[in-house]
């Protein structure tokens, strides 16, 4: 009888402990897969978070690089948030080629995985190229614009960040400027007092142009005189030809002429004391959406306005048609004026008759007139060389003093300058503003939800 | 059966009795500390992601703004939601007592996202849900210029 009772003891003991234990083992195991699930589902959150991170990021690398897709860079951002694996590609849903046309829709793909968890995210972009918020006139000088015995024409107007004077002139254009407008005579609507956005630094374009363009000492060029030839795509005299006509010519604090010649594609010139442009020249960009010529020093544009004619040599050869036209012959003539943006950082002097068929950019003044005039800065005379006793008593007059200034002008000298792609055409390149996008929110699309 | 017997079997049930019942209260305040540290994390995020949804703005146009709260994500920097309420004007508490979020806003360098004191284009949202003794989650957010009303 008490090994009976002691025996239902034990199995009594044993049982409840048995059944405590599974209790407790259930709870664990419980607990255990709802943690498991929890950090699936965590895991999955934060892969989707990751992949937002990525197209973030890639949406402000694009930004803050105007090449990203003329390099062809598919993938544009590639992060590590958190210890995952995020990448994030650039495609054209147009025509596979994100290169050919910055103004076609592009599409960013973000992957993303975190452990067992992987997310996808695609979103649309609609290229959205603005010009910098300079760009708003066909002449844009941070300093002071002065004109001497000159007509000057801006269909896009005229803006300093400065002031503007004008002797015995025509200025055929809307100005408008930070400072004053004097002088005579005005013929389009004057704005002075005027907050002015003035012109980015050529720095972040000539950074631009040296990732893809070809580069040699002004060395090369013999006297340091580009006349008599054709740059362009695929040809250049001076040394290694560039495919996109990209030239940057490393000046060395030295001078630079250009005189008789024809340059179809981008040419840029940094360090230099001077960039003279004279007698006939032609100049154009090599394709829509570059810059024609930057000039990182002072800048004078001297030309006749006469038609470049060929003599020795054909300039519209294969590789620089002009107008759609390449042949051999040494009988063509072009249009004396250069098409496309001009920027130069330091002072510009405009005289004989220069027509620049685009948008004229200085981060210092720019006078308009024959080169013996007096010269100002921010509207001051600082130095006198040589000036008529009419063209100082004009200059006293525009600045206030006793001198009556001509009621008509002189017009001695002409320089055009038209607006030209700015309304139609995509900004150039190192010239664009903001995000250079806008996401098409409709577009986007979750691939994949673990 | 004998004395011994007896209390050597009430002592192994109530041993057990004991490890059981610790083991399940162990995992019901762990359950409870993971759903605290889930719904600090869940604050956070939607705090996050509620900023970096804002326009993008600048730190100076919205030090000169006089509206307040709600304009762009700079609004929200270097300030802290206590209660923690949603952010479209209601102040209804949607924490507990006692909890609130800390927000920064700072630029990021695109390539190493390593803050960075000037524009870059890439702003970094971090927001730390806190009570009186510790941080209960702490969430990060990015934003880019341009990329505006595209977050699913």
């Amino acid at each position: 009888m008490n090994s009976t009772r002691r025996g239902t003891a034990y199995i009594l003991a044993l049982g409840t402990g048995l059944l405590a234990a599974a209790i407790a083992t259930s709870a664990l195991v419980a607990e255990g897969l709802r943690g498991t699930t929890q950090s699936l589902k965590e895991s999955g959150r934060l892969a989707r978070a990751d992949a937002i991170v990525g197209l973030e990021v890639a949406g402000a690398a694009i930004a803050n690089d105007q090449l990203w897709r003329t390099l062809n860079q598919p993938m544009v951002a590639r992060v590590f948030p958190h210890g995952s694996n995020t990448r994030v590609w650039a495609s054209d849903p147009t025509d596979s080629m994100l290169a050919d046309d910055a103004t076609q829709r592009f599409r960013l793909r973000a992957w993303s995985t975190r452990g067992a968890a992987r997310q996808g995210i695609i979103v649309e972009a609609v290229p959205d190229l603005r010009h910098h918020p300079s760009m708003r006139a066909a002449l844009v000088a941070s300093g002071a614009v002065s004109t001497a015995s000159a007509r000057l024409f801006a269909d896009g107007g005229v803006a300093s960040g400065s002031h503007v004077v004008a002797v015995t002139s025509s200025i055929e254009a809307d100005v408008a400027a930070a400072g004053t407008i004097t002088g005579t005579t005005y013929r389009g609507n004057n704005s002075a007092s005027t907050p002015m956005v003035n012109p980015p630094s050529v720095a972040g374009p000539i950074a631009l142009m040296r990732r893809i363009g070809t580069a040699f000492p002004v060395t090369d060029i013999p006297s340091r005189r580009i006349e008599l030839q054709v740059l362009g795509p695929g040809l250049n005299p001076y040394g290694k030809p560039d495919a996109r006509g990209i030239y940057i010519i490393e000046a060395g604090g030295r001078t630079l002429e250009i005189r008789n010649a024809r340059i179809v594609g981008t040419l840029v010139v940094t360090n230099t004391t001077g960039v003279q442009i004279s007698e006939s020249v032609a100049m154009e960009p090599a394709e829509p959406g570059m810059p024609t010529l930057i000039v990182e020093g002072p800048l004078t544009i001297d030309t006749s306005g006469d038609d470049l004619r060929e003599t020795l040599r054909t300039y519209n050869p294969v590789g620089a048609p002009y107008r759609g036209s390449a042949d051999t012959d040494v009988t063509d003539a072009f249009a004396c004026e250069i098409l496309g943006l001009v920027h130069a950082s330091g002072n510009v002097q405009l005289s004989g008759r220069v027509t620049i068929v685009g948008q004229l950019l200085t981060n210092s003044s720019v006078l308009v007139g024959p080169a013996s005039l007096p010269t100002l800065v921010d509207g001051v005379v600082t130095a006198v060389q040589g000036t008529t006793s009419s063209l100082l008593g004009g200059l006293l007059g525009a600045l206030g003093g006793s001198s009556a200034a001509s009621s008509d002008t002189i017009v001695s000298y002409g320089t055009t300058v038209r607006l030209w792609g700015v309304l139609g055409s995509p900004p150039a390149l190192g010239y664009r503003w903001g995000p250079g996008f806008v996401i098409v929110p409709e577009s986007v699309q979750r691939t994949i939800d673990e | 059966m004998t004395l011994v017997e007896a209390v050597m079997a009430v002592g192994i049930t109530g041993v057990l009795t004991v490890a059981a019942l610790t083991a399940t209260g162990a995992a019901a305040g762990r359950r409870l500390a993971e759903d605290q540290r889930a719904l600090a994390a869940s604050l956070a995020r939607s705090i996050a992601d509620e900023v970096a949804s804002l326009p993008f703005g600048s730190p100076d146009a919205q030090a000169a703004d006089s509206r307040g709260e709600g304009d762009s994500v700079w609004s929200f920097a270097n300030t802290t939601l206590s209660p923690i309420g949603t952010m479209g004007g209601s102040d209804d508490a949607i924490a507990p007592a006692g909890w609130w979020a800390e927000v920064e806003v700072a630029w990021l360098l695109p390539g190493t996202l390593a803050v960075h004191p000037t524009d870059t284009g890439l702003v970094e949202i971090r927001v730390r849900v806190m009570d009186s003794t510790r941080t209960l989650a702490d969430r990060r957010a990015l934003r880019a210029r341009g990329m505006e009303g595209w977050r699913p």
